[in-house]
């Protein structure tokens, strides 16, 4: 534990030490946790899945001159059921999906303690959903996965108790086209979504 | 118009009579005859034999379960079996030696003493033997 963070004292230290230009303008570290409702846009998303996870958003970054390099990393969880043809069979379903999101984060000119940004990101999501029965024997089960690319758009705030450590809130939008050749809904569908989220952020050296 | 009430009530009751015997659905999977293993019979005299058959009826049924991502079907096949008295006439009827007896419809005939079978096919199945000593 103390061996992480004397490397992580050194690295910012080095980061400090090694700025670029003069002082606004500094390669800085970006550390942050978010916490918020994730809502899909696949349309037939909420016939089947009735319990969904509020995800959490781990994310870092490096940056320099208000523009950061930012790789961000959430899972979001949902069960219900799935649609059997047969009513003397329930349906099971449970759906995870993992978002790593790499890109760059701008930020305005303002003054230090609130600070607004964009920011927009590459996607890559690997989705797997599981279905099967609970009441009937053999159980019905099948597994399906897959790693799919899309785009994110995010847009939020930041505001900094101190030169450090800040609270933030952004809203993001994900687009990530899937073609379903079997499902409750068929063809290209957006497997992305809303994420809606507050958080803490680490931002030091940033000014 | 007394005519045709009676038309109309002769038609009512016909619409509405229950099938007392239901069709034999589903496939002939056996015959047998309806007849001890051994059959004895004096020499001139005569025995009508009963026939029946087990049907086997099979139906098929598909689930399908959908989720967001997937859909799956299975298929899931049931069987139920039955005999069912059939009319002798509806099968072919056979004598190992007609010498010795002869069999039409069911009827076994006996001609003279000896010792034979019978067999039954229908549809494409066989009956087992029976054996017949005419005495």
């Amino acid at each position: 534990m103390k061996v992480k963070l004397l490397i992580i004292l050194i690295f910012l230290i080095v980061v400090k030490t090694n700025a670029f230009g003069g002082d606004d303008k500094v390669v800085a570290p970006l550390l942050g946790i978010t916490y918020g409702g994730f809502t899909p846009l696949h349309p037939g998303f909420d016939d089947i899945y009735t319990s969904t996870s509020s995800p959490m958003e781990y994310y870092f970054g490096v940056g320099y001159n208000k523009i950061y390099l930012i790789g961000k990393f959430k899972k979001f969880r949902g069960s219900g059921k799935s649609v059997t043809t047969d009513v003397n069979y329930i349906g099971n379903a449970d759906y995870n999906q993992e978002f790593f999101m790499f890109g760059l984060r701008f930020y305005n000119n303002t003054p230090a303690k609130m600070k607004y940004f964009l920011e927009f990101g590459a996607v890559s999501s690997l989705v797997e959903e599981s279905i099967s029965t609970l009441n009937r024997q053999p159980e019905l089960f099948s597994k399906t996965e897959s790693q799919e690319w899309g785009f994110s758009i995010a847009a939020g705030g930041q505001f900094m108790f101190s030169d450090f450590v800040g609270l933030s809130g952004s809203a993001e939008y994900t687009r990530i086209i899937y073609n379903i050749e079997e499902g409750i809904e068929r063809g290209d569908v957006n497997l992305g979504g809303f994420y809606f989220s507050v958080g803490i952020v680490f931002m030091p050296f940033s000014d | 118009m007394r005519y045709l009430m009676l038309l109309f009530i002769a038609f009512f009751f016909t619409a509405c009579d229950e099938e007392l015997v239901p069709p034999v659905e589903g496939e002939l999977f056996k015959l047998e005859i309806d007849s001890p293993a051994t059959l004895t019979i004096p020499v001139g005299s005569s025995r009508t034999l009963g026939l029946r058959g087990l049907y086997v009826t099979s139906e098929t049924q598909s689930v399908s379960n959908t989720g967001v991502l997937q859909s799956v079907t299975y298929y899931h096949t049931s069987s139920d079996s039955s005999y069912v008295t059939m009319a002798n006439s509806s099968a072919e009827w056979y004598s190992g030696n007609n010498n010795i007896a002869t069999v039409y419809n069911g009827t076994v005939q006996a001609i003279s003493r000896g010792t034979t079978f019978i067999y039954a096919k229908s549809a494409g199945i066989t009956s087992g033997d029976i054996t017949v000593i005419v005495n």
